[in-house]
C-alpha cells in the first residue's frame, strides 16, 4: 500500500484541521514539536521524501487517542503505519531503545530452524502440552525479563498466572517451544518483511500443534493476531484475550476469589482498549474480587493515557513526562496497587519509578491483572 | 532441551566462519597490533571492530552481529586490574552475562560468544585466543541464524545516490 | 586547514592481515577487502571533531602536611609553583613527627620534619593548619577549593590537587590485653617512650607483629613498615641490655638498608619467633607472660614479659571516605585511595589533575612515600607548565530530546563526568562535563534510550561497520 492509497483508506483527506488530535495527543502535550494535525497535512500535501525523512513519523505512540477524538473519523494510526512502512524502504528508521537489542532479537527470530530455549520458566505445577486445541501465546516475556533485569521486573509472572487460570478452567494449553515474536514491534517500526516472516512461522507452529484457539495475556500479541494477521495471511484459528475468558468464567460462576482488601486502579493498555475495544472484561474480573475497592483514574477506558513508548523505539524525555503524569494520576486515586494488562506498561512504569528523582508522588506498586487474579483464585 | 545434532557433526573442516571481535582501544586492540609486529600467525576469520572500552559493548552490538550473519562474536577487554577506565572491563563482564543469557535463549550456542581479557602486552594470547575461538566456531559450523534481510544503509544509499 | 583528523580511520591490514596471515595470501586478501569495506563504511558516518582548549591555573594544593606532603610541596616550590598545604591538625608533621628516630639515618622524626617545614616556608609555601576541606568543584586546571579554617571560610583556585592525607594506625581496641594491662602498648606509644627516655625496670620486651595487618582485622594487606620499625626499636632496646623477642608471621624487610639492620638485630641477640593464631597474654594487674603456639615447634612457647609492643598496621584515615566523595576519587577494596592504573598511572587518579602519594594510597615506608612525593611533583609540574590544556574531543554527548534523565549513565561513570540537572521543573537531563569525560562510552551502554552517544565511536558508526562486513 503506498501512501496515496493509505490517505484514501484512512480518510485523511477529510481532515478539517480542527487540531483536536493534537489537542488530545499525549506526546504533543509535552513535545511541542510534534503535531498529528501537521503530519496529516504534510502527508496529504507532500506525501514524499520530505515526509518519509521527517523524524516525527516515528514519534507517534499509535495509542489511537486521536482516532477516538477525530470528528472526521480519520484513522491516523493506520496512516502512520503506512508511512513508516514506506519510510523503512528508503532506510529510515526510528531511534531504537536499548541499543537495538530488542529489534535484533525479533529479527533473529525470523530464522526458520531456530532452537530457542524459551520455556525454562514453566514450573512443574503448570499443566501444558505439546499439541492440542488451545495455545497460550506467551509473547516475548522470557526475553524481557533478561533484557530488563536492571529494573527488576518479572513479566513472566503473568504467563504463569495465565496458565494457572487456564488449568483452573480445565484447559491444558499448548506452549509453543518455538513460538516467535508476534511481529507487532517490527510492523510498527516499519519492517514489514520481517513481520511477515515472524507471522508465517507462528501460523505454521500453531498449525503443527493442531490448535484451533489462541489465548493471549499480552495485548500487543492479541491485537496483532486479531487485526494484522488476518489482513495478510489465512488464519484458521480463533483468538481470545485471557480477560475475555475470565469474565465468561466469572459470570457463569466457575471462578471464585479470595478476599483482597486493597484499593486498586487499572491502566487500560492502548492495544487492548482502543485498538480492540476490551474495556469491560478486565473490570468484570477486578470487581468480582471480594473486598477489593476499585477506583478509576480520571482518564479511563477509551480516554486512558498510554504508557509512553511503543515498539521499543523513540523513548525520550517526553515518554518520561507521560509516564510520570500517568503515575501521578494513578496515585491521585489513592489506590495502593496499579493493575496493568500489558507487560510493556509494567516495564515502562517501573522504569520511570526507579529513577530516584521521580519522587514519592509517583511510587505505586504495579502488578499484572492476571497475576492478581491467579493469586486470588479460591481453591475448590 | 536437546542441542541441535548438527553441531556435533565434525563435517565443517572447510567451513570458514566469520567472527566479529570487539576490541578495546587500550588492551586487546594493541595486543592484535603486537601479534602483527611479532608475525604471530592465526586464522583469517577474525574481523576487529575497535571500541574505546569493552564497557561500551552492549547486547545490542553483539546481537546485531549475529543478526547480520556472524558465526561467532568475541569481546576482548583489558584485565580487570589493568582497565584503562578502571571499571570498564568489569562493566563489560556484567553486560556480557545479559548478552549470554539472551543469546542462549534465542538458540545461539553459548560457545559462539566469548569474553576474554587480553592486555596490550599479550600479543601471544591474542593470537592464541583468535586461533582457539576460530577453531571452536569452525567446529560448531555455520551460525543457526539465517542471515536476516534488514535495511542495509550502505546498499540503500548506493541505490539512492 | 587540512583534513580534520577525526574524519580519518585506519583499515589496519598490515597488523591484522599481511603480517599475521603470511601463509594464506588469498584468504588474507579477502579479509583485507572486508576490513577496507568496514573502514569506508565507518568513515562515511564520521563527523569532524575539534580539540578544545581550557586555561590552566598554576597553583597547587596539597592535602596533608606529613612528610610526603612537605616533600612534594618543596619539590613543586623549587620548580616555581605556588603551593599551599592543607593540614587538619594544628601543626604539620604527621606520624613521622612523633618517631624517636627514622632508619636508616636514625635521626629523630621531629628534626627531619622541622627541617622540611623550614625549607617549605623559606620558599614561600603556605601551610594552612587546623583546616577542614568543605568542598571541591571544577576540573583539571580549574579546581575551586573551599576550606573551613578555625571557623572562617577560605576559598581559592588551583590547577592540580595532591592527596597526601596519609593513613592512621590500627586501633587494637581491647585485643591483646590492650587498655587492660598498662604494659601492653602500641609501637607508636613505644616511640614516644623512647623519645622521653621512659623505659625503666624492663628486662624482657615482646613485639607482636601483624596486629591489624595481613588478614587480621584492619588492613587486609601487609602494612609494609612494621617489621623494619620493630627491628629498629628492638636494636635500640637490645643495646640497653633488654631481652627482645619479635613474634612474627614472616619477617619482611624489603626497604633499602633494612636487611643490614635485620642482620644487626640478630647479631645483637634479638629473637625472631614465628607464631600462629592469637597470642595469649596473662598476668594480674599487668601482663606477665605471653604464650604463643609456635609455628615451627609443635608446642606452645611462654615468655615472661615486662613490656608488650603491638606492631599495629596502617588503615585508611578516618576521613578517607569523605575525601573520596569530595574529590570523587575511588577507593580500592582495601579502602585506600585507588590509583588510575597500577602501571601506567601509579600516582594519578581517575580524576584528571588529582594525584596521590604516600600512605593514603597504600601503606608504605618513609622512603617510598618520599619517592612518590617527588614523582607526583614531576607529574604536576608537567601538567601545569602548559598555558592551556587541550581536551580530546572523544567524549560523550547527550541528545536532550531522548534523555529521560534517569541517571543510569551517571551511575556507571567512574569519572563523575555526568551530572543530572533539572532543565525545567521536574524534567531532568544528563549533562556531560567534557573536561572530566575520558571517552570510554560505558555510559552509552547503560543508556536505555540511546540519548547519549560517544563521539567518534557512535552506535551508528559501529553498526555501519558491521553492516559493511556482512552486507
Amino acid at each position: 500500500m503506498n501512501i496515496k492509497e493509505a490517505i484514501k483508506k484512512s480518510r485523511a483527506y477529510l481532515c478539517m484541521e480542527c487540531g483536536k488530535c493534537t489537542g488530545i495527543c499525549p506526546v504533543s502535550r509535552f513535545n511541542h514539536g510534534f503535531s498529528p494535525r501537521v503530519l496529516v497535512n504534510k502527508t496529504i500535501r507532500s506525501g514524499n521524501l520530505d515526509l518519509l525523512k521527517d523524524k516525527n513519523i516515528w514519534t507517534c505512540l499509535t495509542c489511537k487517542l486521536c482516532d477516538e477524538r477525530c470528528p472526521a473519523g480519520i484513522e491516523y494510526i493506520d496512516l502512520t503505519l503506512a508511512t513508516r512502512l514506506e519510510a523503512q524502504k528508503i532506510g529510515e528508521e526510528a531511534m531504537c531503545s536499548h541499543g537495538g537489542a530488542a529489534q535484533s532479537l525479533m529479527r533473529i527470530m525470523t530464522t526458520p530452524n531456530l532452537e530457542q530455549k524459551r520455556t525454562d520458566w514453566l514450573d512443574k505445577d503448570l499443566k501444558v502440552t505439546q499439541s492440542g486445541e488451545v495455545v497460550y501465546f506467551v509473547g516475548c516475556l522470557p526475553y524481557f525479563d533478561v533484557l530488563f533485569s536492571d529494573i527488576e521486573v518479572n513479566t513472566l509472572k503473568a504467563a504463569k498466572a495465565s496458565i494457572k487460570i487456564l488449568n483452573k478452567l480445565g484447559m491444558t494449553p499448548v506452549v509453543l517451544p518455538q513460538e516467535r515474536c508476534c511481529g507487532h514491534d517490527l510492523l510498527w517500526g516499519g519492517d514489514f518483511e520481517n513481520f511477515k516472516r515472524l507471522a508465517e512461522h507462528n501460523i505454521s507452529e500453531i498449525k503443527k500443534a493442531g490448535a484451533k484457539k489462541i489465548i493471549f495475556s499480552c495485548p500487543e500479541g492479541y491485537r496483532t493476531f486479531k487485526i494484522d494477521y488476518p489482513k495478510y495471511f489465512t488464519c484458521d484459528f480463533q483468538v481470545q484475550h485471557i480477560t475475555e475468558l475470565l469474565s465468561e468464567a466469572i459470570s457463569n460462576g466457575s471462578l471464585k476469589f479470595k478476599n483482597f482488601d486493597k484499593v486498586v486502579t487499572f491502566q487500560d493498555a492502548c492495544r487492548l482498549g482502543r485498538h480492540l475495544g476490551i474495556y469491560d472484561e478486565p473490570r468484570t474480573a477486578i470487581t468480582s474480587i471480594p473486598e477489593l475497592k476499585f477506583t478509576e483514574m480520571t482518564r479511563n477506558r477509551n480516554r486512558a493515557i498510554c504508557c509512553g513508548v511503543s515498539a521499543w523505539m523513540n523513548c525520550s524525555t517526553y515518554s518520561k513526562s507521560i509516564q510520570l503524569a500517568r503515575l501521578r494520576e494513578a496515585k491521585e486515586t489513592e489506590a495502593e496497587l496499579l493493575l496493568v494488562s500489558c507487560p510493556k506498561c509494567e516495564i515502562h512504569f517501573n522504569c520511570a519509578m526507579k529513577d530516584e528523582r521521580a519522587g514519592k508522588d509517583v511510587q505505586i506498586e504495579t502488578m499484572q491483572l492476571v497475576t492478581l487474579v491467579a493469586e486470588l483464585i479460591e481453591e475448590s | 532441551m536437546v542441542r541441535s545434532k548438527k553441531t556435533t557433526k565434525p563435517s565443517h573442516k572447510n567451513f570458514e566462519p566469520k567472527i566479529v571481535a570487539f576490541c578495546c582501544n587500550w588492551c586487546s586492540y594493541p595486543a592484535a597490533d603486537g601479534a602483527g609486529v611479532s608475525r604471530l600467525q592465526y586464522p583469517t576469520n577474525i574481523r576487529i571492530v575497535r571500541v574505546m572500552c569493552g564497557g561500551r559493548v552492549t547486547p545490542g552490538f553483539v546481537l546485531k552481529a549475529f543478526e547480520l550473519g556472524a558465526d561467532g562474536v568475541l569481546v576482548a577487554t583489558c584485565h580487570f586490574e589493568d582497565c584503562h577506565y578502571m571499571f570498564g572491563a568489569r562493566r563489560a563482564a556484567d553486560v556480557h552475562k545479559i548478552t549470554e543469557k539472551l543469546a542462549e535463549m534465542i538458540g545461539i550456542e553459548k560457545e559462539r560468544l566469548k569474553l576474554d581479557w587480553i592486555s596490550s602486552a599479550e600479543a601471544t594470547k591474542f593470537a592464541k585466543v583468535a586461533t582457539e575461538f576460530t577453531e571452536m566456531v569452525r567446529k560448531l559450523g555455520p551460525s543457526p541464524i539465517k542471515k536476516v534481510a534488514t535495511n542495509n544503509r550502505n546498499k540503500i544509499r548506493e541505490g539512492i545516490e | 586547514m587540512g583534513l580534520n583528523p577525526y574524519l580519518f580511520d585506519i583499515a589496519n591490514i598490515r597488523n591484522q592481515c599481511s603480517w599475521v596471515h603470511q601463509k594464506e595470501p588469498e584468504k588474507a586478501t579477502e579479509k583485507a577487502k572486508e576490513l577496507v569495506k568496514m573502514s569506508v563504511a565507518r568513515v562515511r558516518e564520521l563527523t569532524p571533531l575539534f580539540m578544545k582548549e581550557i586555561p590552566v591555573n598554576r597553583d597547587v594544593v596539597i592535602m596533608g602536611g606529613g612528610i610526603t606532603g612537605l616533600r612534594c610541596g618543596i619539590d613543586l616550590l623549587m620548580r616555581g609553583f605556588k603551593v599551599r598545604i592543607i593540614e587538619k591538625n594544628d601543626a604539620a608533621g604527621g606520624l613521622v613527627h612523633d618517631l624517636s628516630s627514622i632508619y636508616p639515618s636514625f635521626r629523630p622524626g621531629k628534626e627531619v620534619i622541622d627541617e622540611l617545614v623550614e625549607e617549605f616556608t623559606k620558599r614561600n609555601g603556605e601551610i594552612i593548619t587546623s583546616a577542614e576541606l568543605v568542598d571541591v568543584t571544577g576540573y583539571v586546571g580549574n579546581f575551586e577549593v573551599k576550606l573551613n579554617v578555625k571557623g572562617s571560610e577560605r576559598e581559592f583556585l588551583v590547577g592540580a590537587i595532591v592527596l597526601a592525607t596519609g593513613s592512621q594506625l590500627y586501633n587494637p581496641g581491647e585485643r591483646f590485653g590492650y587498655g587492660r594491662f598498662p604494659n601492653v602498648i602500641t609501637n607508636m606509644e613505644l616511640e614516644k617512650r623512647i623519645r622521653a627516655n621512659d623505659i625503666k625496670d624492663v628486662q624482657s620486651v615482646v613485639f607482636v607483629q601483624c596486629v591489624g595487618s595481613r588478614g587480621d582485622d584492619g588492613n587486609p594487606g601487609c602494612s609494609r613498615y612494621c617489621c623494619q620499625a620493630a627491628i629498629k626499636e628492638a636494636i635500640h632496646l637490645r643495646e640497653q641490655g633488654i631481652d627482645v623477642t619479635i613474634l612474627n608471621r614472616g619477617v619482611r624487610v624489603y626497604s633499602k638498608g633494612a636487611e643490614r639492620m635485620y642482620r644487626k638485630a640478630r647479631e645483637l641477640g634479638v629473637l625472631f619467633l614465628p607464631y600462629e593464631g592469637e597470642p595469649e597474654i596473662t598476668g594480674t594487674g599487668r601482663a606477665e607472660q605471653i604464650t604463643v603456639p609456635s609455628a615451627d615447634l609443635d608446642a606452645e612457647i611462654s615468655i615472661p614479659v615486662d613490656l608488650i609492643i603491638l606492631s599495629v598496621g596502617m588503615v585508611p584515615a578516618e576521613d578517607s571516605l569523605r575525601l573520596s566523595e569530595l574529590f570523587k576519587v575511588p577507593r580500592g577494596p582495601d579502602k585506600f585511595f585507588l590509583e588510575r592504573h597500577s602501571k601506567f598511572g601509579p600516582v594519578e587518579t581517575t580524576v584528571e589533575g588529582v594525584f596521590l602519594c604516600g600512605c593514603c594510597q597504600f601503606p608504605q615506608d618513609i622512603g617510598d612515600s618520599i619517592s612518590q612525593a617527588s614523582a607526583v611533583a614531576s607529574k604536576v609540574a608537567a601538567l601545569l607548565s602548559r598555558d592551556k590544556i587541550t581536551l580530546a574531543p572523544i567524549t560523550s554527548a547527550v541528545d536532550e530530546v531522548y534523555c529521560r534523565g534517569c541517571g543510569r549513565c551517571a551511575e556507571v561513570c567512574e569519572f563523575h563526568a555526568i551530572e543530572i540537572i533539572e532543565k525545567e521543573k521536574g524534567i531532568y537531563v544528563a549533562q556531560v562535563n567534557e573536561a572530566l569525560c575520558k571517552g570510554c562510552g560505558t555510559c552509552v551502554a547503560a543508556c536505555p534510550t540511546g540519548a547519549i552517544d560517544l563521539k567518534h565511536f557512535m552506535s551508528e558508526q559501529i553498526k555501519a561497520q558491521l553492516e559493511a562486513l556482512f552486507g
